[in-house]
């Protein structure tokens, strides 16, 4: 128990200290492109380039997390560092086209179904998490390990499904939706080597841009032997790169005309030995991604009919 | 019958009561406002679909000028709420507008109650099963279950269709009180514009059949072969008026099927729904 909760300890300390709220999420849509930075695009960003009333209003919807009831508006002047009085019209608005619930009794407000018309119907067609995930229960099952499927939102990695081993207690407490920086670990080497090399590279100078000087060398050196590997094998391994006790095996997962994601097993090092690793978690990763890569003709013939 | 709801709607946009799409806003507190709104209507219009959309495609669903709409697609994009498609140049659902999706239904006790009556529905039929709310003059979708042995038109939880159209959203529109159902009706006319006066027909004689058999159906109008079969659903306390639906992409079964089978058994499952929010303060609809 004692090194799970290192590894938690571990892994958590690399997905917070983030500005991001620490949502839950089942299905994410992990949307292709144009690479954007997600936590460096306010300071890049020239003053003025923001809409404020737009940011503002926005933020008071994303102040609602999981878990939360009713907010007042007080409470969401605290948590977003806008002016009460600000907060209050924004939430009148907001109510007024269906984002928020107001409850006349509390004078508090909750989000609201509309907000489902913000993009929502785009995750749930995510057919690769849905096909996916009794796969990979299945691999986390056979191999004792953790199994989770990951894709990139700017410079981050966001977790979209997640599976636990019957057998182990091995987690690394991240829920699916929480995000990590690419490089933080193997997962998103694993994605990044998959992507065509132009939007590698510009990804891995915009990373370096972020990091303190003495990893900028060791951060091209990590993605060309994560590249290496993946090319040789279709999976990349890294002991104790991401927890002290924690070995990951990971692949990147491209199908046609969707983004690209990774997939990794982790576990701990004392159950999981390197040549497990090699020998039989890594082929059976790359069987899965083999799998999966087969699915999407048919994901596409539905697609064709959305607008018909 | 017909006649009274035309007179309800027509008197309705002469009263004044349909607020006219843009308002002059005086000062800059309004102002302010008035372009989170846009912001708003901007994300709305890629129909819940993860796009990609060109600005000029955006101007042309929302009615906003060219340079409002790239200033929004702008902080959009730095907000991550819209991504640059894979051409560089336009523009599809980011991240943050699903993830607000998702918060509300953790957070939301309707899904986890509705969905049991209903997914028994879709697997006992192998049909799909929607529970819709009203989202300005459009439905949409806050609950979608179906039978894993069924294609279907791709509308899901977080799916808009214009309400007019659809046979959800005639339903919907017959279960307001008639003076929402006026204003609603109103707008639509209002939107369709001088180009298309018949916009309502399909929807005054769904009414009729409402009226008649509590049901309405709509086949192979959104889609060929397709068909949709709805009843209005009163939820939580004070009762909210939605409408569920049940349909698929096939020819429609014959009509003694829908009437004897599927029709009493959707209303047993309204029922079951209606059951299961009982007491459910209805804000939280």
């Amino acid at each position: 128990m004692k090194q799970i909760s290192n590894l938690q300890k571990s892994a958590r300390s690399r997905s917070l200290g983030k500005s991001y709220p620490d949502t839950h999420i089942t299905d994410v849509r992990v949307v292709l492109r144009a690479p954007r930075d997600c936590a460096g695009a306010r300071e890049l960003a020239p003053a003025g380039d923001l809409i404020t009333p737009i940011e503002r209003g926005l933020a008071v919807l994303a102040s609602f997390r999981v878990g939360d009831g009713w907010l007042g508006n007080q409470e969401i002047s605290l948590r977003t560092d806008i002016p009460k009085a600000t907060v209050t019209r924004l939430t009148q608005t907001l109510t007024s086209e269906g984002f928020l619930n107001h409850s006349l009794q509390l004078r508090k407000y909750r989000l609201a179904a509309a907000v489902l018309g913000l993009g929502f119907a785009s995750i749930k067609n995510a057919e690769i998490a849905t096909v996916a995930r009794p796969l990979m229960q299945q691999l986390a099952d056979e191999c004792g390990v953790f199994v989770s499927l990951v894709g990139r939102d700017g410079l981050d990695i966001v977790m979209i499904e997640n599976c636990h081993s019957a057998t182990t207690l091995t987690t690394l407490a991240l829920s699916a939706g929480a995000r990590l920086p690419i490089i933080s670990s193997p997962l998103g080497l694993a994605l990044l080597s998959g992507l065509p090399e132009a939007e590698r590279s510009y990804l891995i100078d915009r990373i370096r841009l972020r990091v303190e000087p003495e990893y900028r060398v060791k951060l091209r050196q990590r993605a060309a032997d994560a590249l290496a590997q993946v090319s040789q094998k279709g999976y990349c391994v890294s002991v104790g790169d991401w927890g002290e006790d924690l070995v990951v095996v990971a692949a990147p997962l491209h199908i046609a005309d969707r983004p690209p994601v990774a997939i990794a097993c982790a576990g701990p090092v004392k159950s999981v030995t390197k040549a497990r690793l090699c020998d039989f978690i890594g082929p059976r990763l790359v069987d899965l991604v083999g799998t999966l890569g087969g699915f999407p003709t048919q994901c596409r013939d539905q697609g064709a009919t959305q607008h018909a | 019958m017909l006649d009274t709801y035309r007179e309800l709607d027509t008197g309705l946009e002469e009263s004044g009561l349909v607020h006219p799409p843009c308002p002059a806003m005086a000062d800059e507190k309004q102002r302010g406002t008035h372009t989170l709104e846009r912001a708003l209507a901007v994300l709305k219009a890629f129909g819940g679909h993860a796009g990609p959309l060109a600005n000029a495609e955006l101007v042309r669903r929302t009615g906003f000028s060219k340079a409002s709409i790239s200033r929004i697609t702008r902080t959009l994009v730095t907000l991550g709420y819209l991504d640059r498609a894979s051409d560089g140049v336009r523009f599809q659902i980011g991240m943050r507008g699903p993830l607000l999706g998702h918060t509300y239904r953790a957070n939301n006790p309707v899904s986890a109650l509705c969905r049991p009556a209903m997914q028994a529905f879709a697997d006992k039929h192998d049909l799909s099963v929607a529970l819709a709310i009203g989202d300005g003059t459009d439905t949409l979708y806050i609950e979608y279950c179906k039978s894993p042995r069924i294609a279907t038109l791709r509308l899901e939880i977080g799916s808009r269709m214009p309400m007019e159209l659809t046979s959800i959203g005639r339903a919907y529109l017959w279960a307001q009180q008639p003076r929402e159902r006026a204003a609603l009706l109103a707008e639509i006319r209002q939107k369709a514009g001088t180009g298309n006066p018949h916009v309502l027909a399909p929807t005054h004689r769904a009414f009729e059949h409402l009226e008649r058999f509590g049901y309405c159906m709509a086949s192979g109008e959104v889609q060929r072969d397709s068909y949709g079969i709805s009843v209005p659903v009163y939820l939580g306390e004070p009762a909210v008026p939605l409408a569920l639906n049940c349909g698929a992409i096939l020819p429609a079964p014959p009509d003694a099927h829908i009437r004897n089978v599927l029709v009493p058994d959707l209303m047993k499952a309204a029922d079951a729904l209606k059951q299961a929010m009982k007491g459910l303060d209805s804000n939280l609809i």
